[in-house]
């Protein structure tokens, strides 16, 4: 059986999807089990990058067809309160990745999920066919807002697409391939479970599908969690502020217009500010080498 | 001492506290993701009440045995002994280091030093 991490990542106008998932790569090599890592990305933002700059960090590179978007999706990137960019947000592809991951078993992490330890390596050969979590928290222990909880005030539960692990199986086939029949038929879709805004969103895709094949009730018993089932999240009015060795990292918290430090050792934290990691990338990729 | 002394004081306090409790939580979280061991399929997070439970069911001569992992899925452990002996190493390191980073913490006395400034 074949195993890895595979990073997604379509570049846009403001944000390198490609650059970040080198990062992502480097923080699960120096802190996971030895693995396979694959990047599955576009030409276009494959070309941004030298091979041998991309040898270093992907075993495998899978160029996917070009997408048909079938949304404008513009969203926000934010970089703490203060500096916003609009740019498209291209994550179409992401339904693809089913039948485009190269390998058997498969963890599927989004570009800006920072690993700092190896609590991941217990998804692999799990007796699940697919481990994905339907929490995600703050450092100062918040839930997300309300709509990152349920997808409306009374709607089914909110299932993180940040971090998912699959098998090649009919299950997880049927999940991927509904997530793309949901991306399809998108409008029909937030008309009937009532989430928020135009952009689409992946989280919120996976959310229907599970919901769909969980016989349309919030059962947990077949979509199990990941080892540690909440995703630790910095949101993007907090910032990256340095990484000091391979597991530790400081962040900047949003707090009452102001900030607050904190440091973090041996936790893998989804960062949504990805601007401020990329400011960080020369840093980062130097302390990781 | 001043109205604006105080308060200087009191926001600088609190800033310490909220930071000192930010790292503590921190430390918590490590903790849970070090306490993380898969066996045959499972995934277990190590806790006195597991490793009492395993430890009671090799003190009744079974050497083998079906636990309810942490997603209640029932994994067959065949051989309790040598389970018994990684969970105990991984608990020992995890809440060896816990300790160890709750005492540095504790001597912390200003916001700097608490994140490794």
């Amino acid at each position: 059986m074949t195993k890895g991490i595979v990073l997604f990542g379509v570049n846009n106008s403001h944000v390198d999807y490609v650059k970040l998932a080198m990062i992502a790569s480097a923080f699960a090599r120096a802190n996971m089990s030895e693995l396979n890592i694959c990047l599955i990305t576009d030409n276009a933002s494959k070309n941004v990058h030298d091979e041998s700059e991309l040898k270093k960090y992907f075993d495998d590179i899978v160029i996917m067809d070009e997408v048909q978007n079938l949304f404008t999706n513009i969203r926000t990137y934010r970089n703490t309160q203060n500096i916003s960019v609009k740019s498209e947000f291209k994550n179409e592809g992401r339904a693809s990745i089913y039948s485009l991951s190269p390998y058997n078993e498969t963890l599927l992490i989004d570009v800006d999920y920072l690993i700092c330890n190896n609590s991941l390596d217990a998804v692999w050969g799990n007796t699940s066919n697919v481990l994905i979590n339907k929490q995600a928290r703050t450092f100062k222990d918040d839930f997300m807002q309300a709509n990152d909880t349920r997808l409306n005030d009374f709607g089914i539960p909110m299932y993180w697409a940040t971090v998912i692990y699959f098998k090649k199986c009919d299950d997880a086939e049927m999940l991927f391939s509904l997530v793309d029949f949901i991306k399809e038929h998108w409008e029909f879709y937030q008309s009937r479970y009532k989430f928020p805004g135009s952009l689409f969103r992946n989280d919120y895709a996976f959310s229907i599908a599970i919901h769909l094949m969980n016989g349309y009730t919030e059962s947990s018993d077949y979509f199990q969690s990941l080892p540690i089932d909440r995703i630790l999240t910095v949101t993007d009015n907090d910032k990256f502020y340095k990484i000091r060795n391979k597991n530790t990292m400081s962040f900047f918290l949003s707090n009452n217009n102001s900030f607050l430090l904190t440091e973090t050792s041996g936790l893998n934290v989804h960062c949504m500010n990805k601007l401020s990691i990329l400011e960080n990338e020369l840093s980062i990729l130097e302390t990781l080498k | 001492m001043s109205d604006n002394t105080i308060l200087t004081q009191a926001l600088e306090s609190a800033n310490y506290r909220m930071t000192l409790n930010l790292q503590r939580s921190n430390a918590k979280l490590a903790l849970e993701a070090k306490l993380i061991y898969a066996e045959n399929g499972g995934i277990f997070k190590i806790s006195q009440e597991l490793i009492s439970f395993v430890h009671t069911l090799i003190s009744l001569d079974r050497s083998s045995a079906v636990l309810i992992d942490s997603n209640s899925s029932p994994i067959e452990i065949e051989n309790l002994e040598s389970f018994l002996e990684n969970i105990l190493d991984i608990y020992f390191e995890a809440s060896n280091q816990y300790h160890l980073t709750f005492k540095e913490l504790s001597k912390k006395r200003n916001v700097a030093s608490l994140v490794g400034n």
